[in-house]
C-alpha cells in the first residue's frame, strides 16, 4: 500500500528506566524516504536525530530497554513487528548505516580489510578469497588508493576520512537500498568532509542509493539532500525542501537556527541572532508547543495547545500555530 | 566533601558493608566486657568440648572459651588492619603527592615502589617476619611495608593528573609553596581512589594477618588471633569443627564488609576507576 | 616493536637491582645466626667463629653484596647452610610442585571466570548478574586458606574423596598427581576465579558499550560474532593483563596452600627455610619469585602489543 521506501508514521520512541520510568525521546515522528531520495533531518543535539537514526534498525534494544509505538515501514513491512533477532537480516543487507565518529566506529583491533570481510560475509556464504577480492573492490570503490596495501593495517593508521570511508565500504557491503548517515562528517574537517560528501553524493546517484542524511549543520545537510526535516525535542517541526529551508523557512524554530549561522560573506555583523533560553531536558517537556519558551512570538494558545504539523504548500509543512493564521513570513 | 558523603551514604553497598564492619568493630570493642570469661584460662576438662549454653563457640584444644578467643581474636585482627591501614595512608599520601613534585626523587621512589611490588605480598611479609620476629608490633610494621607501594602510586597516578590542572597551574604562577599546593590542593583532590584503596588495604591487612599467624609467623599463642585459633583447628579438624567454623565466619564477616563497603564506596566516589 | 621491547627490558634492570638490594637487606638484617641454627646450642664460641668465616659472614656488608650480586648474574645464588647443596639445585627440585600447582589454579580460574564474568556482563542487571556477583564478592572475601581448610573438610576429611594431604610428583602417573593437587588447586584457583570474574565482567560491559560493538550489529553480524570477535576481543586486553599480573598473588597463595596441604614446593621451602635460618634460600627463593613475575609482566605488557595496535604505536613514539 506504500510506495515509500521507507515510511515512518507516528513514530514514538522511548527509554525505559530501572524504575520502568519511561523517558520519551521521539514524539510522533513521520517521515517518508522515496528510493533513491537523499533525506535529511537536521536539529541542535539532543532533539533524538541520533535516537531515530539508531531505532530505524533497532540498534539501541541491544544495550538499553526500549519502548516503541508507531510504524517503521520498510519497503511495506513494519520493522517494529520483526523479533529483535531477525533484524539481522536487515542490518547491513537492506539498510546500512554509518556514524559520527568513524575511530571509535571501527574495531581498534581488527584489521580494516577484516572488518570489511566480515561486512561482505555477513550476509552472503562467499569463501575467504572471494571476500577478500570483494572487500578490496569495495574499499577502491569509496577512494581508498592502494587498498591491497592498506588492507591489513589497523584503523589508528588511518585517516579520519579514510576511516569514514571504510565505514562506507562496509556498509555498501550488503548492497543496501537505504543508507543511514548519522552526523557522518561532524568529526572531520571541511576539506575530508566535503570529499565524503561528495562519495555520498555519487554513491547515490551510481547505486540508486536512498540516504537517511541526519546532520546538525544546517549548510552541509541543504547542499546534498533534497527535502530536509527539521527537529525539535523529539518532535519534526518543520519539512521542507532543502533550497527553501534557507529562504522561507516558516517555523521560528527554523527561522532562529538559520538566523543564527554566521554569514560567509558580505558585511561583517556584530552581533549574531540567535534563540532565546535553552533546550529543556526530556523530564522537563514544556506543554503546548514545545518551543513556545522560547518562542519570541508566542501567545497564549501556543502554550496551551500543541499545534498540528501544518500543510504550508503542496509539500511544506510546519508545526505552527502562525501557519493556520497565514502569519508565517516566507510563506 | 559532605556532597561526597551524602553519595556514599545512597549507595546500598557502602552502607550494609559499613553496618557489618561497625557491628563487628563494636563486638570486638565491648565484647571483653560483656562476655568476661578468660580467653587464657585452660581448663583440661573442657578440652575440644562442643558448642554449649557455658561455651557458645565450644573450646579449643586446651580447654579455653573458643567465643572469648575469638573477641580478643577480633581485636588483634581489627587492631592490625586499622593500624596498617592508618600508616600506609600516611606513608602512601606523603610519598605519592611530593614524588609527583620531583622527577628524580618520583624516578627513585616508584621504581622502589615496582620493586617491592614485584615480590608476592605474602612472600615479602613471610620474609620480613623471618627476619623480624612474631609479634604484633611486627606484622603491623611487616603488613605496612607490603601495602604501602600499592597506595603510593594511586595517589602519584592521581596527584600527576591534579597537578596539571589548571587551577594548580594558576597557584603555582601565584607563588604558592608546594607544601601549600599539595596538602590544601592536592591532597583533597585524590581522596577519592585513597579512600576506596584504604578501605581495600584495611581488608587485605586483615587477612594477610590471619595468614601469617596461620603459618605461625604472626601472633603467637597464647595469645589469640582468628588465624592461630584455625591453625590449631586444622589438626583437630576431624573433631572439633566449631575451631574452623568461628574463626572462619569471622574472617569473611570482616573482609566481605569491608570489601563491599569499598566497591560501594568506589561506585559513589570514583565511578571512573572499575574494577582493577 | 622491537624498540618497546628493548625499552621495556632496560626498564626492569633499576627494578631488579632494587629487588636485590631490598632481598639482600632482609636477610643481613635478620636477627640470629646460622652457625649456631647449624651446629645446635652445643657449639662453642669458637666453632661458631670458624662457620661464620667459612660462610663468609664476617666480612663487610657491601664486600658481601658484591660478592653476592655477582654470584647471582653468574646464575650462582651460594649454597643452603642446611641442606649442603647449591640453592639453585634446592629452587629446582622444590619448583616443579608450585609450578604445578598455580598452572592448574590458574586454569581452573580462567575455566570458572570466562565463562561466569561473560554471562554476568551479558546480562549485567539481571538476576544472574545479581548471583554471580554476589558469588564472587564472597570468593574475593574468603581467603585461600581458609578455603582449603574448608574444601579439606568437606572432601578429604568427611567425604574422604581426596587425599588429605601430600604430593605425588607427575613422574607416578597423571591420576594420582591431580589427585593430589585437586583440593589446593581448587581452593586457589577459586579465589582466583572470583577477582578475575570481577575484572572480565567489568571489562566486558565496557567492551559491549564500545561504537565498534554497535557498528557490527549494524552490519547485520550474529550476535555470537558481536560478543566474539569484537567485545571479548576489545575485552581481551585487561582480561589478559589481570591474568598476567595475578601470578604474584598465585603464589602468595601457594605459599600458604602448599604449606596446609604439606606439597614440597617453593612454599615449603621457605617456610622452612625460615625456621633453619637458611638465608641463602630465602635469599634466592624471592628473588628467583620476584624476577619471574617482573618477566611474566613485560610479557603481559608485550602481548598489549600482539593484541592491540595502538599500543604498539605508543610505544614506538
Amino acid at each position: 500500500m506504500s510506495e515509500h521506501l521507507l515510511d515512518v508514521r507516528d513514530l514514538c520512541i522511548s527509554f525505559v528506566g530501572r524504575d520502568g520510568n519511561a523517558l520519551e525521546a521521539v514524539n510522533k515522528l513521520n517521515l517518508h524516504i522515496d528510493a533513491g531520495e537523499i533525506v535529511g533531518v537536521v536539529g541542535e543535539s539532543g532533539c533524538g536525530k541520533s535516537v531515530f537514526a539508531q531505532s530505524v534498525m533497532r540498534l539501541l534494544e541491544h544495550e538499553q530497554k526500549m519502548a516503541y509505538e508507531g510504524q517503521i515501514v520498510f519497503d511495506g513491512e513494519d520493522l517494529l513487528a520483526r523479533p529483535l533477532k531477525t533484524m539481522r537480516k536487515v542490518r547491513g543487507c537492506d539498510i546500512a548505516m554509518i556514524f559520527q565518529d568513524p575511530l571509535s566506529s571501527l574495531n581498534p583491533v581488527m584489521t580494516v580489510g577484516a572488518q570489511v570481510v566480515e561486512a561482505v560475509r555477513a550476509h552472503r556464504k562467499v569463501g575467504r578469497r572471494e571476500a577478500r577480492n570483494e572487500a578490496l573492490s569495495l574499499l577502491e570503490r569509496v577512494g581508498i588508493r592502494d587498498a591491497a596495501a592498506r588492507f591489513d593495517m589497523y584503523p589508528s593508521d588511518f585517516s579520519g576520512g579514510m576511516r569514514q570511508r571504510v565505514m562506507i565500504a562496509m556498509a555498501l557491503a550488503g548492497h543496501p537500498r537505504l543508507l543511514i548517515a548519522d552526523e557522518p562528517t561532524t568529526a572531520l574537517d571541511t576539506t575530508t568532509q566535503k570529499q565524503i560528501l561528495d562519495l555520498l553524493r555519487d554513491l547515490n546517484s551510481s547505486e540508486g542509493m536512498a540516504v537517511l542524511f541526519i546532520s546538525h549543520d544546517l549548510g552541509v545537510v541543504t547542499s546534498i539532500c533534497s527535502r530536509v526535516h527539521v527537529m525539535y525535542l523529539g518532535q519534526i517541526v518543520e519539512e521542507i525542501d532543502a533550497c527553501g529551508l534557507m529562504e522561507r523557512p516558516s517555523h521560528p524554530y527554523a527561522q532562529g537556527l538559520i538566523a543564527s549561522i554566521p554569514p560567509l560573506e558580505g558585511e561583517r555583523v556584530d552581533t549574531l541572532a540567535d534563540i532565546p533560553g535553552t533546550v529543556p531536558p526530556l523530564t522537563a517537556i514544556p506543554c503546548g508547543c514545545r518551543f513556545a519558551p522560547r518562542c519570541a512570538r508566542a501567545d497564549e494558545r501556543c502554550r496551551a495547545q500543541e499545534p498540528p504539523l501544518f500543510a504550508v504548500n503542496a509539500c511544506d509543512r510546519s508545526k505552527c500555530w502562525l501557519v493556520e493564521k497565514g502569519e508565517c513570513h516566507g510563506c | 566533601m559532605m556532597a561526597n558523603f551524602k553519595k556514599a551514604l545512597a549507595n546500598k553497598g557502602f552502607v550494609v558493608g559499613g553496618c557489618i564492619f561497625l557491628a563487628i568493630a563494636l563486638i570486638a570493642l565491648v565484647g571483653p566486657l560483656v562476655w568476661t570469661v578468660n580467653p587464657n584460662a585452660q581448663e583440661m576438662t573442657l578440652r575440644l568440648s562442643a558448642p554449649s549454653p557455658a561455651h557458645p563457640f565450644g573450646c579449643d584444644d586446651f580447654g579455653r572459651d573458643l567465643l572469648a578467643r575469638v573477641i580478643v581474636g577480633a581485636r588483634v585482627s581489627l587492631g592490625v588492619g586499622i593500624a596498617v591501614t592508618l600508616a600506609t595512608s600516611a606513608l602512601g599520601l606523603v610519598i605519592g603527592a611530593y614524588a609527583c613534585y620531583n622527577e628524580r626523587l618520583d624516578h627513585i621512589l616508584m621504581r622502589i615502589c615496582d620493586g617491592l611490588m614485584s615480590i608476592p605480598g605474602v612472600l615479602l611479609a613471610i620474609a620480613l617476619m623471618a627476619m623480624m620476629g612474631a609479634s604484633v608490633w611486627n606484622v603491623i610494621i611487616a603488613l605496612s611495608i607490603v601495602y604501602t607501594p600499592s597506595m603510593a602510586r594511586i595517589v602519584r597516578s592521581r596527584a600527576m593528573v591534579v597537578k596539571e590542572e589548571p587551577f594548580v597551574e594558576a597557584l603555582r604562577v601565584q607563588g604558592a609553596s608546594t607544601a601549600r599546593i599539595v596538602w590544601l590542593h592536592i591532597v583533597p583532590n585524590v581522596m577519592a581512589p585513597f579512600l576506596v584503596q584504604a578501605t581495600f588495604v584495611f581488608a587485605e591487612a586483615v587477612l594477610s594477618e590471619a595468614a601469617l599467624s596461620f603459618l605461625g609467623l604472626g601472633i603467637k599463642a597464647p595469645d589469640a588471633s582468628w588465624g592461630n585459633i584455625l591453625q590449631a583447628g586444622k589438626n583437630v579438624m576431624r573433631k572439633a569443627w566449631w575451631m574452623i567454623f568461628f574463626p572462619a565466619a569471622a574472617i569473611i564477616a570482616s573482609v566481605l564488609s569491608l570489601n563491599l563497603a569499598g566497591d560501594g564506596l568506589r561506585d559513589a566516589l570514583d565511578p571512573k576507576t572499575k574494577e582493577d | 616493536m622491537l624498540k618497546y621491547t628493548l625499552k621495556r627490558i632496560g626498564a626492569m634492570v633499576p627494578v631488579m637491582l632494587i629487588i636485590s638490594v631490598v632481598v639482600f637487606l632482609i636477610i643481613y638484617l635478620t636477627p640470629g645466626d646460622p652457625a649456631s641454627s647449624m651446629l645446635g646450642m652445643e657449639a662453642s664460641a669458637d666453632q661458631i667463629e670458624r662457620v661464620n668465616d667459612s660462610l663468609g659472614l664476617n666480612e663487610p656488608l657491601p664486600q658481601r653484596y658484591v660478592e653476592w650480586m655477582g654470584g647471582v648474574l653468574t646464575g650462582d645464588l651460594g649454597d643452603s647452610y642446611f641442606m649442603r647443596q647449591p640453592v639453585t639445585q634446592a629452587i629446582a627440585e622444590h619448583f616443579g610442585p608450585t609450578l604445578s600447582l598455580a598452572l592448574l589454579a590458574q586454569l581452573i580460574a580462567l575455566l570458572i571466570a570466562l565463562p561466569c564474568g561473560v554471562v554476568a556482563a551479558l546480562k549485567h542487571g539481571s538476576r544472574t548478574d545479581a548471583v554471580l556477583r554476589v558469588v564472587a564478592l564472597l570468593g574475593v572475601a574468603i581467603p585461600g586458606f581458609l578455603m582449603a581448610l574448608m574444601l579439606m573438610w568437606l572432601f578429604a576429611v568427611t567425604l574422604r574423596v581426596f587425599p588429605v594431604a601430600g604430593y605425588a610428583p607427575l613422574s607416578k602417573g597423571w591420576f594420582s598427581h591431580l589427585r593430589y593437587l585437586a583440593l589446593p588447586a581448587i581452593s586457589l584457583g577459586c579465589v582466583q576465579a572470583a577477582l578475575l570474574m570481577r575484572m572480565t565482567r567489568a571489562s566486558v560491559i565496557e567492551a559491549m558499550q564500545l561504537d565498534c560493538v554497535k557498528t557490527a550489529r549494524a552490519k547485520g553480524v550474529s550476535e555470537v560474532r558481536v560478543v566474539l570477535a569484537h567485545a571479548l576481543r576489545n575485552a581481551a586486553l585487561p582480561i589478559l593483563t589481570s591474568v598476567g599480573y595475578s601470578f604474584g598473588a598465585l603464589i602468595t597463595g601457594a605459599v600458604v596452600t602448599e604449606a596446609i596441604f604439606n606439597i614440597p614446593g617453593l612454599g615449603q621451602l621457605v617456610t622452612s627455610s625460615i625456621e633453619r635460618r637458611d638465608y641463602p634460600v630465602i635469599q634466592g627463593v624471592l628473588l628467583v619469585v620476584a624476577l619471574l613475575n617482573s618477566v611474566i609482566n613485560l610479557a603481559v605488557d608485550l602481548a598489549y602489543g600482539a593484541f592491540d595496535p595502538r599500543a604498539r604505536k605508543w610505544g614506538d613514539s
